[in-house]
This record gives C-alpha cells, sequence and structure tokens, in this order.
C-alpha cells in the first residue's frame, strides 16, 4: 500500500510544512522548512482528479466519460477544487 | 439502483437523460389523453372524463417548459455556470413519477368517484364504502410518487447547479413554488383558447 502523504497536523489540524528531504541514491539529507505547494495540499483524490485534467487536455466530457460520471458532476468537482485551492492561497 | 431511482442525475449523461426523459414526456401525453388526465400545474394531477390530444399535449408541454426556467433563473442565481440542458433533463426525468397516476383513472373510475363523493355532499347522501378506498389508495400512491418526483427534481437540480447549504434548498423551493402558480395560470388561460 501506498502511504498517503500527510498534509495536515493530527493534533491540531493545521497545514504541516516539509523539513527535511532525501536523496534516494545517496541519502544525502536537506533540512529547512518549505511550504507543501497548493497541489500536494489537496487530496489524493483531488490531486487525481487534477491529474486526470491535465491528461485529458482539460476536456471536461472526455473526463466525464472516463470516470463514469455526468458532465454536471464532473465540472461541480473542478469547481469544488477551484474554491479549495482559492481558500488555500488566501491562508 | 438507488442512483437510478434517486440520484440519475450523477452518473448520467444529459443525451441519455433527455432521450429517457422526452420519450417519457409523449408516453405521458398519450396516457394522459388514453386516460382521461389532467396534469394542469407541476405539481398537479386531475382526473376527468375528457381530455383532447392538444389539451394533454399543452399540459405537459407548459409544466415542463415552466419549470425548468425557473429553476434555471434560481440556478443562475446560485452559480453563473448553470446549463439550460441540465436543469431539462432534470425536468423530464422528474415528471416521469407522475406518468403512472394516469392508470387510476382507468375506466374514468377515479373521476366518477370524486364526483360521486361530490354529489354525496351536496344532496347528504351516504359515500360507499368501496368508493372511500378506492380514494384513499390513489392519494397514498400519489403521495408516494409525488415525493419520489421531487426528490429527483431536487438532486437533478443540486446536481445542475453545484447547489449548497440553505440558500440552495430555499431558491428551489421559491422556483417550484413560483413556477406551480404560473403552470396553473398559463395552463388556465391556454384551455380557454384550446377550447
Amino acid at each position: 500500500m501506498k502511504p498517503k502523504l500527510p498534509v495536515s497536523c493530527p493534533s491540531c489540524q493545521s497545514s504541516l510544512s516539509v523539513s527535511q528531504l532525501t536523496c534516494n541514491t545517496c541519502q544525502t539529507g536537506v533540512s529547512g522548512n518549505y511550504e507543501l505547494p497548493f497541489l500536494l495540499q489537496l487530496t489524493p483524490d483531488e490531486q487525481e482528479f487534477v491529474f486526470q485534467f491535465v491528461m485529458t487536455s482539460g476536456s471536461l466530457k472526455e473526463m466525464a466519460q472516463k470516470m463514469g460520471n455526468s458532465y454536471p458532476t464532473v465540472r461541480n468537482k473542478l469547481d469544488d477544487i477551484i474554491s479549495k485551492i482559492n481558500e488555500l492561497q488566501q491562508q | 439502483m438507488k442512483t437510478l431511482l434517486l440520484k440519475p442525475f450523477e452518473r448520467y449523461s444529459e443525451k441519455q437523460l433527455l432521450l429517457i426523459g422526452f420519450l417519457a414526456f409523449a408516453v405521458g401525453i398519450v396516457l394522459a389523453k388514453l386516460f382521461n388526465t389532467h396534469f394542469d400545474g407541476v405539481l398537479d394531477t386531475h382526473f376527468s372524463d375528457n381530455v383532447s390530444w392538444a389539451q394533454s399535449a399543452f399540459n405537459n408541454s407548459v409544466n415542463v417548459i415552466v419549470l425548468t426556467l425557473m429553476l434555471f433563473l434560481a440556478g443562475k442565481i446560485i452559480n453563473r455556470k448553470t446549463r439550460l440542458v441540465d436543469l431539462l433533463a432534470a425536468v423530464l426525468i422528474a415528471r416521469i413519477p407522475f406518468y403512472p397516476l394516469v392508470f387510476c383513472n382507468i375506466g374514468n373510475k377515479a373521476f366518477s368517484s370524486g364526483d360521486q363523493i361530490l354529489k354525496s355532499m351536496q344532496y347528504q347522501t351516504s359515500i360507499p364504502a368501496s368508493t372511500i378506498v378506492l380514494l384513499v389508495v390513489i392519494v397514498v400512491i400519489t403521495l408516494a410518487l409525488l415525493v419520489w418526483s421531487i426528490s429527483l427534481l431536487y438532486n437533478g437540480y443540486k446536481v445542475a447547479v453545484n447547489g449548497k447549504g440553505a440558500k440552495a434548498v430555499v431558491l428551489f423551493i421559491v422556483a417550484v413554488f413560483i413556477a406551480e402558480i404560473v403552470s396553473k395560470l398559463v395552463i388556465f388561460l391556454g384551455t380557454n383558447t384550446i377550447k
């Protein structure tokens, strides 16, 4: 099972930031305090939606066919993600 | 099954919904004519002893057009991306539960029972138990189908406008209420012209 990237603090629910990065080849570690990009603050489902959006060149009709959903359902999900990104930007 | 009966709008494309909706719309007109049923308002069903083809088609068309336009206006207030086609599909599908009601008037039974009760009240005569039982059954069936229709309509509206919260609910109720008044008025005025 692929572990999920935690984006909010399990204790106080605030957004988490990156404090350490590691090179998988030589195991060099870099420490610091880096904010997570907006895309990584979305849930895995939302990230998958954004990925599919890019892969279908932004065609919501094609996405709806692939996902087995109606066009307005897919458009609503996109609108919800846009609202969430706007909220994250304002924080 | 639950998705198909209550929330088809989340899964099926507008083309599939419109195809089924328009087929049901045509069948509804034929059934209303054959079984003398007036759909004389977006939430109304009344039984008669004579309904013409023109009246049946006019009633159903007015109901669909008026309700679609009212919900579209409500939808535009909530979300400017609302599409007319999604609300038309919602209205056409939500009207399907109304059509089986015509079978209550096979042989003008529902109409004559209603008429019998009115006459009994007028002339102070007793009402046969079978007539009362029949009307109670019709009322129960009507309420069940009405609840199903409104559930379908609300789910379709919610998906079409991406409606959330109290504002979407209030605008839905207001739109249906206004559509009921307007459709009754248009059908009343139109009926006199058709006659």
